[in-house]
Formats: structure tokens, C-alpha cells, sequence
């Protein structure tokens, strides 16, 4: 039936399935906690493994929830509010060194 | 007369009718309202993450050695039980697709079960957290020593992944729905509402633990 959904085969979620445990590992290795300090960006941190994220999220978007093959409603109504929204939320992290001094460090035992 | 119109017109596999509308745009405009609950659902999360971003700037060290305290291999562990429950329950949409409500059945019980695994670790996290003192109301909590910093921590920690725990328990009750369904032979390639709309909301509670395990567990 075409005029309903988008039809995608099982082999496409796998593949994009092991791309998504792959990129969960690097994410996890690139963690300086975990890593053991080997690969440390400092506050850069957060932001590549946010990237990374966006990047997984995207995939999920894309594919198992079928928003590639959609219509342009759905596109309107949602990818560009979903924007609109990443770019506020970037704006937080932009204005933040601005506006905030970081407190010192309270140690806990 | 006063019996279901559903299991007359409707019946088997076939799209419910509702006399006003045709079964195709009655699919897009039900998959169009999905998508805009969904916007509003991120929104919400947004929130959240919004406010962990401006003290996780402003309390960066305290943050850092905060997210030291959960495990994250208990948290990665749940990572890929979501993610593949969320590939079965994007297979299930498949199932109905090509008429096999088995398949669904199958399909989106594999991924409740993920589910309640992903919410027995969850416990376990949890408790070993309370047990530690890292939980309101503790003695450890209520002591000097445990700084607001630390507070704001744990109070993000438990608000973003509880409410992101009560999406799962949500979610499990409309697979269970579903799978009601399909064991009734309901979905065929005419009509899968339902399932493409459940699968869409497990993708979400899929989406929202992609940015909270790196957020949470893994900066340091």
C-alpha cells in the first residue's frame, strides 16, 4: 500500500542498529572518566559527546521513525521547531561563559 | 444495533471506519497529531536539559566529580537495551506492514521486555544510590558536607531520569495495548495505526536516553 507508510526492510534497522552501538562505544571511550584521563578535551568535552549524540538521535529520527520518507507536513511541524529549539538551547551554552562564574570546587569524601 | 461497530465493519485487519473520513487520511492526520504530542514531549525534556546545562557551567567542577558517582556501566549497559528495543519495535512496524501480526506480537514483546529490563537496573542504580547517602531526606544528604552543588546534581539526576523512567513505564503499557491488538489479528498493511504511533513513542523514550546517558554519566 503506498499510500500509506514508508515501507523498510529489518536489514536497514540492523545495520543502522550496529552504527548506533558503535557510536554508543565511542562515546563511552572518548570519556575521560572512563578512559582514564588518556583523551581529555576539558569543557570540550560535553559538547563532543552532545555531537555525538545529535548524530545517534538523527539516525533513530531518520530511519525508525521513518522521518525520512515523510511528507512535507511533518518536516514543517517538526524538524523546524526542533531547530529553532537546538539553536536556543546552543544559545544557553554560547551565553553561558558570559554571564556565569563558575563556583569553586566543593569537595564531598 | 448497540453493538461495536469496530468488530462489524471494521473487523479483521481492516481499518476502523469512521464515516466522515477516509481510512488514508485518517492514518496521516493520526501520525501528524503523534508527531506534534511528540514535539511538545521534547519540549518538556528540553527544559531540563537546559537547566543542567547552566549549572553544569556554573558548578562544573562539583558536576564532574558528582557523575562520578553513578555507574556508567550500568547506564551503558541500558543504553543498548533501549537501543535495541527500539530497532525490534521499528521491525514490529515492518511486521504490520507486510500483514504479520505474529510478528508484531513478537516484536514489540521483545521490546517490553527490554523495557522492564531497562527499569529493574534503574532500581538497582537507584537503591545503590540511597544506600550511599546520595538521596534526599539521607543522613548524608541532610549534612553539611553535602553541598548544594551536589544537591543540584542529584536533584537533576533524579527529576530528569525519573521522568524519563515514567516515559518507559508509559510506553510499556502501550506496547502491552498493542500487543492485545495484533494477538487479535487486528493490523494488516490497510491499517497499522497503532503500531506505527506506539513505536513512534518507544523511539522517543529511545531518543531522550541518548542525550542523558552521555550527559549525566560521562562527563568528568
Amino acid at each position: 500500500m503506498a499510500e500509506l507508510g514508508h515501507v523498510i526492510h529489518p536489514r536497514v534497522f540492523w545495520k543502522v542498529f550496529a552504527v548506533l552501538v558503535f557510536l554508543t562505544i565511542i562515546t563511552v571511550i572518548l570519556s575521560p572518566r572512563v578512559s582514564g584521563h588518556i583523551v581529555d578535551f576539558g569543557k570540550v568535552n560535553i559538547l563532543i559527546a552532545l555531537s555525538i549524540a545529535t548524530i545517534k538521535a538523527s539516525l533513530v529520527l531518520m530511519y525508525f521513525m521513518h522521518l525520512k520518507f515523510e511528507g512535507p507536513w511533518i518536516l514543517v511541524y517538526f524538524i523546524l521547531p526542533v531547530s529553532l529549539l537546538i539553536l536556543m538551547i546552543a544559545g544557553v551554552f554560547i551565553d553561558n561563559p558570559l554571564r556565569i562564574d563558575p563556583s569553586p570546587e566543593v569537595n564531598l569524601s | 444495533m448497540a453493538e461495536s461497530v469496530y468488530s462489524k465493519v471494521g473487523g479483521r485487519g481492516a481499518p476502523p471506519v469512521y464515516h466522515h473520513i477516509d481510512p488514508i487520511n485518517a492514518y496521516h492526520a493520526a501520525k501528524f497529531g503523534m508527531w506534534l504530542f511528540l514535539a511538545t514531549e521534547i519540549l518538556l525534556f528540553s527544559v531540563l536539559f537546559t537547566a543542567f546545562a547552566i549549572y553544569n557551567w556554573a558548578y562544573f567542577e562539583s558536576f564532574q566529580h558528582a557523575a562520578t558517582k553513578l555507574d556508567w556501566k550500568l547506564g551503558g549497559l541500558n543504553t543498548l537495551i533501549l537501543l535495541f528495543s527500539s530497532c525490534t519495535a521499528a521491525i514490529a512496524v515492518y511486521k504490520a506492514q507486510i500483514n504479520d501480526n505474529q510478528g508484531v506480537v513478537k516484536n514489540f514483546t521483545v521490546s517490553f521486555i527490554c523495557g522492564l529490563a531497562f527499569l529493574v537496573i534503574k532500581y538497582f542504580e537507584y537503591s545503590a544510590k540511597y544506600r550511599h547517602g546520595y538521596f534526599p531526606g539521607t543522613e548524608l544528604w541532610n549534612s553539611a558536607e553535602f553541598s548544594t552543588q551536589y544537591k543540584n546534581y542529584f536533584g537533576l539526576y533524579y527529576v530528569m531520569t525519573g521522568l524519563h523512567a515514567l516515559h518507559v513505564l508509559i510506553g510499556m503499557g502501550v506496547l502491552l495495548w498493542v500487543i492485545f491488538l495484533a494477538r487479535r489479528e487486528r493490523f494488516s498493511e490497510k491499517y497499522y495505526t497503532p503500531v506505527e504511533l506506539a513505536a513512534l513513542y518507544w523511539h522517543l523514550v529511545d531518543l531522550i536516553w541518548i542525550f542523558l546517558f552521555p550527559l549525566l554519566y560521562l562527563i568528568d
